[in-house]
């Protein structure tokens, strides 16, 4: 009877590790699809009608705004699913199983109920700012997608101070979470808020400090052009004394202003239920799960850019390497995030304060100082 | 639709908030209220409010031939059923003066050892669970379904076992099931390290938990802690050893027992309390004597008058019985002394001062189940 | 100990314990002398009963009977208190001074037993002393007497019950 039980928890791995083959399979196909849709797409880039449209700006702005928007809006479907599966696999379970091959359109399914569902607004509620907190939310992340470098080429708006724009517009999710928090008219809200906001704020600075550490090496703000830098080596081996640190502190940061664990404490669901979304239901909640991903694969990006060589990599093409590497990374956060338990919140600010803004202007005066010695 | 005039959130004039940990929320564990007063993060005051849970079984007792009266007790401590169980029949044996055969005796232990050992796991899980790590508490569960397959092999039930009885067990082992605990002992055994390196050594756990939620060892004593909350704070309290009841006294176990008195020193007499479960168990296999497995109770039981008193260890602590006889069949009166009840009285003065986040680990970590405090 | 309760103290011997356990010290008390034998039990060296254990009370028609046990950590042994109180006029003072686990022993014992405890922090508020029944519950259900009122279908839950 034990051994049959044994035998059955084997099993059950076994068959989640089968499932994660899977999806490396899945991925594979994924990417050599997405290797033929990329020539297929610049093939169409230069037939006329794209041409005239990327000459008129108005059709140009209106063109890339609804690449990028679909793009965040669907590419959240398929990550949902792979924390969903990671996840089942770390935790000896099996994850989404019916809907679609392997669960695959179970976040379809998802979003269908949500969009279904009735949309609640609490009595109490602050009418205006509960209706808008989560779109508040939701449009820093749709515009940080805008400067994202999936190639040289590939990129929304080759903007010449990128890194310094993402980090501005990033940081006003919290105005949405604070928004989300106050209006809900709920105390669990309100307290989310209230430490969402403190922690983005907070752990904004250490970011910051660190994006400019790469400046400083690579001596340009713009992504694409950090990015063109590392075609012959990433930034972190050609420049590892500094880049390594600057990577660390980067990844605790990013993990922080995404709300993510071990900073989860704006949603902590044992205490404060779900936090600043607690009264939110169907498509608005919705639309905070959408930007929870959306920015978690940014931030990825973003590190992928500064650190990991941007879309350089042998025989895939660029924006398919550039996928690659970030969900790459996305997946090394959903690692993080369920395995280890959640900070306090004087623990988490103090560990901001105390640790990593120091240790974050240490590494930036390394840095500029690196850059000088490697430009001279 | 309401403007920004509408009625916010209502402050204290002193800025401070009220706010209503449950009767709701997961992680108070079943249906218990806190209302917790705030001054921004920290808590001022907090008033625990039980009884949701309150079905008057002691009253229900009353009504009832003592023979019914185990049914009623695995709805007490509902994760380890069988040591309320156990409680129940041994007040009546005494009561009685009803021998248990020494078979029935080490089965009890067997029971009541797995049962200590499941419910040590779901305090494992739900306690990660609580300061945030959500990984713990599927392994632990992966483990506990183990003991939960054995018992129901032993019991038909995965829950509400009503296996201990007065008298001793209604039947005998289960063929295999000797050679399943020990292989899932083994096991555990194995897992354990596993546990610490994935949660116990943990910086941020051991940040969340260490200094957190501090008894000293006088308040411990003062308000009546027993169990692992007792022996976290220092105090080498375990009836096993102090009032030994069944075969305890001839099995060799140690109790462990950490001075600091906090979260992590509850945590760490429970984990290592696993161990020593898993000892005896393999103690009670090697000793397990031949022979009846119950003393024939009569039909309808009338004790001579007068009262008994058991005091058993279940896992969270001394789960005890006074029972009271009129010389009827049903008894005169029967109450439950809940340690997590017990516990639960050390609220208000534990929380003062804390930050929220810290309630809900020192919740976790006195491991309450409202089963047995609302009775 | 006799010189800590005078005549309160109705009877007082040394108990053997079922089986393997401890001998414990049981004794009848009076009320009116309950706090003086509870504080020398704590405080006499010899006794040292320093854990509250339980507090029981049963409804035996015209009476109440009290029941403390305490737990010496020091000698490893415990001490039974029997009270008994007119059921009319159940009264006793509170011990959860001496003993701050008894606080909630006390709550639970006035809420099913209406067992007034003088000097109990929430005494004279029932609202806040009652514990496992909601705050405008009516009677005490341990009383052998107490009759459950159905204000409407009993079988549509407690919330018809008065």
């Amino acid at each position: 009877m034990a051994a049959a039980n044994m035998t059955a928890g084997q099993d059950r791995r076994a068959v989640a590790a089968g499932q994660i083959t899977a999806g490396v399979i899945l991925l594979a196909a994924l990417l050599a699809l997405a290797s033929v849709g990329y020539h297929a797409v610049e093939r169409v880039r230069d037939t006329p009608v794209v041409a005239f449209i990327g000459e008129h700006p108005l059709l140009n702005a209106f063109a890339k705004s609804f690449i990028v928007a679909n793009f965040v809006t669907l590419h959240v479907l398929f990550l949902i699913w792979w924390e969903r599966k990671f996840a089942g696999w770390m935790q000896a379970r099996l994850g989404p199983k019916h809907v679609g091959w392997n669960g695959l359109a179970q976040t379809v399914a998802d979003a269908v109920k949500l969009l279904l569902k009735e949309d609640i607004i609490p009595a109490k509620a602050d009418g205006r700012l509960f209706v808008i907190a989560p779109f508040l939310v939701f449009m820093p992340t749709l515009l940080t997608f805008m400067v994202l470098p999936f190639s040289a080429s590939w990129v929304g708006y080759n903007f010449g101070l990128g890194a310094l724009f993402a980090l501005a517009v990033s940081t006003n999710v919290s105005l949405g979470i604070l928004a989300a928090g106050w209006g809900a008219n709920n105390k669990y809200s309100l307290l989310g808020g209230a430490r969402a906001c403190a922690q983005v704020l907070a752990y904004e600075v250490p970011l910051a400090i660190t994006v400019l550490a790469v400046v400083a090496v690579s001596g340009t703000v713009s992504l694409v052009d950090i990015g063109a830098q590392q075609s012959r080596w990433w930034n972190i081996v050609a420049h590892a004394p500094v880049m390594i640190p600057a990577f660390v502190l980067f990844l605790i940061c990013a993990l922080a202003e995404l709300n993510r664990t071990p900073f989860d404490l704006p949603e902590a669901e044992s205490e404060l239920v779900s936090g600043f979304h607690t009264e939110y239901s169907g498509m608005r909640f919705a639309f905070f799960y959408l930007a929870e991903f959306a920015n978690n694969f940014f931030m990825a990006g973003l590190a992928v850019t500064l650190f990991f060589g941007g879309w350089f990599g042998p025989l895939l093409p660029g924006p398919v390497w550039f996928t690659i590497k970030t969900v790459g990374l996305v997946t090394a956060m959903m690692w993080i995030r369920w395995t280890v338990p959640r900070f306090r919140v004087d623990q988490m600010m103090g560990f901001c304060w105390k640790v990593l803004v120091p240790a974050s202007l240490v590494v930036f005066c390394a840095s500029a100082l690196w850059g000088m010695w490697v430009q001279r | 639709m309401a403007g920004s005039e509408a009625a916010q959130v209502r402050l204290e004039p002193d800025g401070g908030m009220t706010v209503n940990l449950g009767p709701q929320p997961p992680s108070t564990h079943g249906v218990l209220r806190l209302m917790v007063q705030l001054d921004g993060e920290y808590v001022r005051s907090c008033e625990p409010v039980i009884g949701y849970l309150h079905r008057g079984l002691e009253r229900m007792f009353e009504a009832r031939p003592y023979r019914q009266l185990v049914p009623f007790t695995d709805r007490l401590d509902y994760l380890a059923s069988l040591n309320c169980n156990l409680a129940m029949s041994q007040a009546i044996e005494r009561l009685g003066s009803v021998a248990v055969p020494e078979r029935a005796q080490y089965i009890r232990v067997i029971l009541c050892e797995l049962n200590r050992l499941a419910s040590h796991l779901v305090f494992f899980g739900t306690f990660a669970q609580d300061v945030g790590a959500t990984t713990a508490f599927l392994y632990a569960f992966r483990e506990r379904e183990r003991i939960l397959d054995l018992l129901e092999a032993m019991t038909g039930a995965r829950l509400t076992y009503n296996w201990i009885r007065p008298g001793g067990v209604p039947a005998d082992l289960p063929e295999g099931f000797a050679e399943g605990v020990l292989s899932f002992v083994r096991d555990l055994l194995k897992e354990l390290p596993l546990y610490d390196r994935l949660l116990t050594n943990n910086p941020i756990f051991r940040m969340r938990t260490e200094g957190v939620g501090v008894i000293s060892r006088d308040v411990a004593v003062a308000f009546g802690a027993s169990g692992p909350v007792a022996r976290g704070s220092g105090l080498s309290y375990d009836i096993r050893k102090t009032e030994p009841y069944e075969v305890y006294d001839r099995l060799d176990f140690d109790v462990p027992v950490y001075d600091e008195g906090d979260c992590m020193a509850r945590y760490r007499v429970r984990m290592d309390e696993m161990c020593q479960s898993a000892r005896i168990l393999e103690q009670c296999f090697r000793d397990l004597p031949e022979g009846d497995i119950a003393t024939k109770m009569p039909k309808v039981f009338r004790p001579p008058a007068g009262d008994a008193y058991s005091r058993t260890e279940s896992p969270r602590g001394e789960l005890s019985v006074y029972m009271r006889s009129d010389g009827s069949p049903n008894p005169q009166r029967v109450h439950v002394r809940a340690p997590s009840f017990v516990h639960l009285s050390m609220l208000p003065c534990l929380l003062r001062g804390v930050k929220l986040a810290d309630v809900i680990a020192i919740l976790g970590s006195l491991d309450t189940v409202l089963g047995e405090v609302d009775r | 100990m006799r010189a800590a309760g005078g005549d309160g103290i109705e009877a007082l011997a040394w108990q053997a314990g079922p089986r393997q356990q401890a001998e414990s010290l049981r004794m009848r008390v009076s009320a009116r002398v309950l706090r003086d034998v509870c504080r020398t039990l704590r405080d006499h060296p010899d006794l040292r009963f320093d854990y509250p254990g339980d507090l029981c009370g049963t409804d035996l028609g015209s009476e109440i009977h009290l029941w403390y046990r305490l737990w010496s950590h020091e000698h490893g042994r415990s001490a039974i208190i029997d009270v008994i109180l007119p059921s009319s006029d159940a009264v006793v003072p509170t011990v959860s001074d001496i003993w701050p686990g008894y606080d909630w022993h006390e709550r639970e014992c006035f809420d099913m037993l209406g067992v007034r405890f003088e000097g109990h922090p929430r005494d004279g508020d029932p609202a806040r002393m009652r514990i496992l029944l909601p705050e405008d519950w009516e009677g005490h259900p341990f009383r052998k007497d107490y009759q459950p009122v159905f204000s409407g279908d009993p079988l549509h839950g407690p919330q018809e019950t008065n």
